[in-house]
């Protein structure tokens, strides 16, 4: 069942991403990226469990914030992705701390809040962990660009650079949500599950890259 | 102590629109409408009580949407309606799309996130209904009026409080009367929709400084 979810969940995204840079080019996959960025905060709250293994969700729309900077490299060259890290960043924090804050507004007796202060205020190292990684979209950009340099295959380019990519964001946001919680054993299985998981992901994402690549 | 957080949240939207206009002009302002129609969006699921009133905690970052948009009518073409409107029903699709997706997937044996996130779409089912209607027909109608109005009184701060004063009444009382059906008398619920109103004017007005610095300053369009 929920491999199925994640499988529609991919194709929606990527789907918009393709339509976002047909209508609106660019700058629309910068808008992509904000939405992507605050609401892959939320849903990394919340843990699943895919092809037998627990995994916290979030990662295919963060996922996507890696292949639209792919896409603004492929089309646009690599200086372009240093807006898009430092607007995803701001992004995370300020929507993520406006939230956090309004958790500790206190709530009349009438209704209850008890859920939505649970949620938002429980656990924010997912939060830190995904705003961390965004650092790394440098790297990728800069990996991505590389590879294209040599050969110029988009599938090539995508996939090395993913593999490398993926790996450090993994590393990092297991390490920021686990450490201190987890034994090295459980931090090495997790961060083996959600690399395999995010590497899929991510070779899809050669897709809209392709498409991208084909629309002027 | 939960005023001290108010004014914490509100400070937090005022700032991020002012270095966001600061820094990246225009185009700073079309990020802060996206982060600012998401968080109003999901705390639109938040009741909160302020000085002893019942009010709906999405008034912070929803009077702080409206001050963006009234800075980008007043910097930009008038006419520019479609891209805020686009913008902000692009993202609330989005978070609506995240919010169901998320709840869908089969939580861990563990996972008490996922129980709350159920039950909190649960209790506040109406109000993950109408919050993006309301929300997108009012920035719609606040992004089209403002140019027309601001001609009309030739002055950008009356345009502004006016604008709260009858939009911003429909909008936190019909938030309020369709977001709590069933769950309090019809009187609780106009109770908070008034007092999220009143909040909201209150907050219209500490902007208002900020605003007109924001659009005497003659900056250079990017």
């Amino acid at each position: 069942m929920n491999l199925a979810i994640l499988v529609v969940e991919v194709i929606l995204i990527y789907f918009t991403i393709i339509i976002i840079y047909r209508k609106t080019g660019k700058i629309g996959i910068y808008f992509w990226c904000i939405i992507a960025t605050i609401l892959a905060n939320i849903m990394s709250l919340k843990t699943a469990t895919i092809l037998e293994m627990e995994v916290s969700l979030g990662f295919a729309l963060y996922t996507s914030i890696i292949i639209s900077s792919n896409i603004i490299v492929q089309k646009h060259g690599p200086d372009d992705v240093t807006p898009l890290i430092i607007i995803t960043i701001i992004s995370s924090i300020v929507s993520y701390i406006i939230i956090y804050f309004s958790t500790k507004l206190i709530t009349p007796i009438i209704l209850d809040n008890n859920p939505y202060n649970y949620i938002f205020r429980g656990n924010i190292r997912p939060i830190i962990g995904n705003t961390l990684a965004l650092l790394t979209l440098t790297t990728n950009s800069l990996l991505y660009h590389s590879v294209r340099k040599y050969q110029n295959k988009i599938y090539l380019s995508n996939i090395l650079s993913g593999i490398i990519t993926n790996f450090i964001i993994t590393i990092i946001f297991v390490l920021t949500t686990s450490l201190g919680t987890n034994t090295i054993e459980e931090i090495a299985i997790l961060i083996f599950i959600r690399y395999f998981l995010t590497m899929i992901v991510h070779i899809l994402g050669t897709i809209p890259i392709q498409i991208s690549s084909k629309l002027t | 102590m939960s005023e001290l957080y108010f004014f914490v949240i509100l400070a937090i939207s005022m700032i991020s629109v002012f270095l966001a206009y600061q820094l990246l002009s225009r185009t700073g302002l079309y990020i802060i409408l996206t982060i600012l129609t998401i968080t109003s969006y999901i705390l639109s699921f938040k009741i909160a009580k302020f000085f002893g009133l019942n009010i709906n905690a999405s008034i912070i970052p929803f009077v702080t949407l409206l001050i963006t948009i009234y800075t980008i009518k007043e910097v930009e073409n008038p006419k520019s309606v479609i891209n805020i409107v686009a913008l902000s029903t692009a993202a609330c699709l989005a978070t609506i799309s995240t919010l169901l997706i998320t709840n869908l997937y089969i939580p861990t044996v563990n996972d008490l996130i996922s129980v709350n996130i159920t039950q909190m779409l649960q209790d506040n089912f109406f109000t993950f209904i109408s919050s993006p209607f309301v929300l997108i027909i009012t920035i719609y109608i606040i992004a089209k009026y403002y140019p027309i109005l601001r001609r009309s009184l030739h002055n950008k701060y009356l345009s502004v409080t006016f604008l709260y004063v009858t939009i911003g009444l429909i909008y936190s009382v019909i938030f309020a009367l369709m977001s709590y059906i069933g769950k309090i008398s019809i009187y609780e619920q106009l109770y908070i929709g008034i007092s999220t109103y009143i909040i909201g004017l209150f907050i219209t007005i500490i902007f208002l400084p900020i605003f007109g610095y924001l659009t005497n300053k003659r900056r250079v369009k990017l």
